[in-house]
């Protein structure tokens, strides 16, 4: 009798909670009324505003993680000072920007995409928003992406680097002409950048150890479908480089999520066995850690240059407890005279959060000084006059960001190469990020950069336990 | 060299798959229960380590890092005894589902009051303190050794007895110290170097330290089991519940004292295996899923069955790593328990009861 009331008192309580969960979302999504926005969501504003005074903007990401939370800090950034500074002048009306965000958990390593598209779902349904920024995991673009194309809500998507979410623009321009990438650079451009970035290290370091003869590689990657493609185009672009020639040593370790420590031991291993001088990270995801820690604890006499998403964390160092040094990644921004606005952006941003900005906080805040750019210029909040506005940011004739000049190609991908999309050589050494000689930057004498000495930069830090002689 | 390498890295991943494994098979053994909030229990000790040693800093944070691991784990299975599984005992799948929930608590409760972010401790375990390690474990096998003689001794006097303790662990002691200098002489590694090189292998010494371990708490767990009280009832219970209790045997404590030990072995591994992995939510999940691999693959209940399992898991993944692909690394294990299933459903060593 006991277990009876028992399982009876435990069915009415799944039934509560079911019926409080359903009731829950049901308001949430748009079944009842919508969102209320006020000078609240307008960082910056002044308080008396209306709600038909403020642009809404939705951020979708994760806003839990350093991804996510970047991409809404960037975007809170912009839209205080575009508000701070009286706004946005359209047609002689000032308008305010209003942010709200909604959490993706796309950097979940277990993703569920459907809580992304549920994200997405309450930002238009119930915030209603005009525009929107954000993203961070391709599947989850891919599985939101159509939401807001079909709601001809202009996209900025600032995280996901894959061409295959900006390809659709080409392959059915009247659907998807709404979604824009400014940063980052997609797959193929951000190979390029990479190969760059390796024979300018390669020949500062040969510059430098001239006995080592460096010039042999090999990868270390997550296995996801990107990162085999993305190592087979730079295997080819190194080994056939007209100005410099390296060896690929034939190891190209494709691991999973949930690779083991004891796994990416091995890995290391393997790697100097091959004598490898050069090992090329391709990681997004959390095995970035494990992959740095287990660096800096097994010591292979070898150099990590690419990408590590969770390296650009300011707090990488503690968080590998200094076992990061020496890995050298990308980034978008650093505190450089990359731009005229990369340096104040940088510091304000620093003052505003206490934490230096990831890439996907400079994507958004660039993206907002678009938006603010294509309304003043448009004069029009329509969508179809502010794609026409952003297709306008074509090579050399870009809008000045934080990132570098935006501008467009036909697919709405950044364009590539100085001034405008380009990612910076960072490398971590005693705790801290440094700017090192990186793709086209050569200041030790092999080349010219483009945009003149950058502030800050610092020669190549070689491990202390040194590489290996090829 | 690979044949080296397997060898080596096999038996370290092995020996951390034997310690997330033993006590999740001893839970089963004895009371029948598929606890599915173990990696909850690795999870709190891997969070109380971490937390404690950024709170406090330096080796005395660390180290109490690892004892708050260890006590952390066993009040969450403490925990979850008396909500859970206690008052759900009669219900396999309420314990089942139950337990599940206090696994996916505790990692929203991570995410949700402390961050969802990655983080990592650094190995602290260098020459000097595998050392002491190597020692201790030496010495403690000896005095271990010499008692259990001792007790095969029926004549001896209360004096020679004490006596005979005294030498025990005077030369426990003297094999201890022994083995601490000897690891520097014969293997050739500084007092702060954090690796040791064996058969051509530059290896971490947290995975010597885990190794070391491993054996050492399969040791004492088996003779606990067999020789102890707590132990004897253990094995009573999981041979025959009710004729355990018409003995005189709490079954229900020996259960919280058995979930209890379990946790004190997924704590111990947690501590030691968490320098060398990350901290994260959801690392309970990859442990909770290894350890059942190892348990159906050794056997429900099965102590032999699970450090075996644990090892034909572990060689499997690495194997797999260096002769075929690392991607598959995760797949390979599971054909093979699907395949002992299929030959032999109750694992290889599957019994009812604790063997």
């Amino acid at each position: 009798m006991e277990s009876l009331t028992k399982r009876i008192l435990a069915i009415v309580l799944i039934v509560v909670i079911g019926v409080g969960i359903g009731v829950g979302a049901w308001f949430f999504l748009g079944g009842e009324g919508t969102y209320a926005w006020s000078a609240a969501d307008c960082p910056g504003a002044p308080s008396d505003i209306t709600a038909d005074q403020i642009i809404k903007v939705g951020i979708i990401g994760d806003t839990e993680r350093l991804q996510g939370e970047g991409s809404l800090q960037g975007a809170l950034l912009a839209a205080e000072e575009i508000n701070t500074a009286g706004g946005v002048d359209v047609n002689g009306t000032t308008y305010y920007i209003g942010i709200v965000s909604e959490n993706s958990d796309e950097a979940n390593p277990i993703l569920d995409t459907s809580v992304a598209v549920r994200a997405a779902k309450k930002l238009i349904e119930y915030y209603r928003v005009d525009y929107a920024s954000g993203g961070f995991r391709t599947e989850a673009g891919l599985a939101y992406q159509d939401l807001w194309m079909d709601a001809k809500i202009i996209f900025w998507n600032t995280g996901a680097a894959t061409a295959a979410l900006t390809a659709k623009v080409l392959s059915d321009y009247a659907k998807y002409k709404y979604f824009f990438q400014p940063s980052p650079t997609n797959t193929t451009a951000l190979a390029i950048n990479l190969i760059s970035l390796i024979i300018g290290t390669a020949k500062v370091l040969n510059a430098t150890m001239p006995t080592h003869n460096i010039t042999r590689f090999s990868f270390m990657r997550e296995d996801l479908a990107w990162t085999a493609g993305f190592a087979s185009i730079m295997t080819s672009a190194l080994e056939n480089n007209t100005s410099y020639n390296l060896t690929f040593t034939g190891e190209d370790i494709a691991f999973p999520q949930d690779v083991t420590p004891v796994e990416m031991e091995s890995h290391w291993t393997t790697i100097d066995n091959a004598h490898t001088q050069i090992v090329i990270p391709i990681i997004s995801g959390s095995a970035g850690l494990t992959f740095a820690t287990s660096y800096g604890d097994s010591k292979p006499k070898c150099v990590p240059i690419g990408i590590n998403v969770l390296a650009q964390d300011a707090d990488f160092s503690i968080d590998t407890s200094d076992r990061c040094n020496y890995s050298v990644t990308l980034e978008s921004v650093f505190e450089t005279n990359k731009t005229s606005k990369t340096l104040p952006f940088w510091y304000a941003y620093e003052t505003k959060w206490s934490t230096t900005p990831v890439y996907t906080a400079t994507g958004t805040y660039d993206a907002i000084y678009q938006l603010e750019w294509a309304l003043e210029n448009g004069l029009s909040f329509d969508p179809d006059d502010i794609v026409t506005q952003l297709e306008t940011l074509v090579k050399g004739a870009g809008l000045e960001g934080a990132g570098g000049i935006g501008a467009y190609d036909a697919s709405h991908s950044p364009v590539y190469g100085w001034p405008h999309g380009m990612g910076l050589a960072i490398q971590w050494y005693n705790g801290s990020k440094i700017l090192v000689p990186g793709p086209g930057l050569y200041p030790s004498g092999l080349g010219i950069f483009p945009g003149g000495a950058l502030q800050n930069m610092s020669p190549f830090k070689v491990p202390h336990w040194g590489l290996w002689t090829s | 060299m690979v044949v080296e390498e397997i060898l080596i890295y096999g038996a370290v991943q092995g020996a951390v798959y034997a310690l997330l494994a033993l006590g999740y098979s001893l839970v089963y053994g004895v009371g029948g229960i598929l606890n599915l909030s173990h990696g909850a229990y690795y999870l709190a000790a891997s969070y109380a380590f971490y937390l404690t040693w950024v709170i406090m800093g330096g080796i005395s944070g660390y180290f109490m890092g690892m004892i708050l691991g260890i006590i952390m784990a066993i009040v969450v299975a403490t925990a979850s005894y008396f909500v859970i599984i206690k008052p759900l005992e009669e219900s396999e799948i309420s314990i089942l589902i139950g337990t599940f929930a206090i696994g996916f608590f505790l990692e929203q409760l991570v995410i949700v009051v402390y961050d969802p972010n990655f983080h990592a401790i650094p190995s602290i375990i260098n020459g000097y303190i595998m050392g002491i390690v190597l020692a201790l474990a030496a010495a403690i096998f000896v005095a271990m050794g010499s008692f259990y003689l001792l007790r095969k001794v029926k004549r001896l006097s209360m004096v020679n007895r004490y006596i005979t303790i005294m030498f025990a662990l005077v030369a426990g002691i003297l094999v201890g110290m022994g083995i601490f200098f000897s690891v520097f002489e014969v293997a050739g590694i500084g007092f702060l170097d954090f690796y040791i090189n064996i058969l051509g292998i530059a290896l971490p010494i947290q995975y010597i330290v885990i190794i070391v371990f491993s054996l050492i708490v399969v040791i004492l767990i088996t003779f606990f089991i067999n020789k102890s009280k707590i132990g004897k009832s253990i094995r009573a219970v999981s041979q025959d519940r009710e004729a355990a209790m018409l003995m005189g045997i709490n079954a229900d404590r020996t259960l919280l004292y058995t979930i209890m030990i379990s946790a004190f072995l997924a704590g111990i591994a947690a501590v030691l295996y968490t320098p060398a992995d990350i901290v994260a939510p959801y690392k309970g999940w990859p442990v909770l899923t290894g350890a059942i691999a190892v348990v159906i693959l050794g056997g429900m209940g099965s102590l032999p069955g699970s450090v075996v399992g644990a090892f034909i898991i572990g060689y499997a993944r690495i194997i797999t790593n260096y002769l075929i692909d690392p991607v598959y690394s995760s797949l390979i294990p599971v054909i093979i328990i699907v395949v002992i299933l299929v030959i032999r459903p109750r694992g290889l060593f599957g019994k009812k009861e604790i063997s």
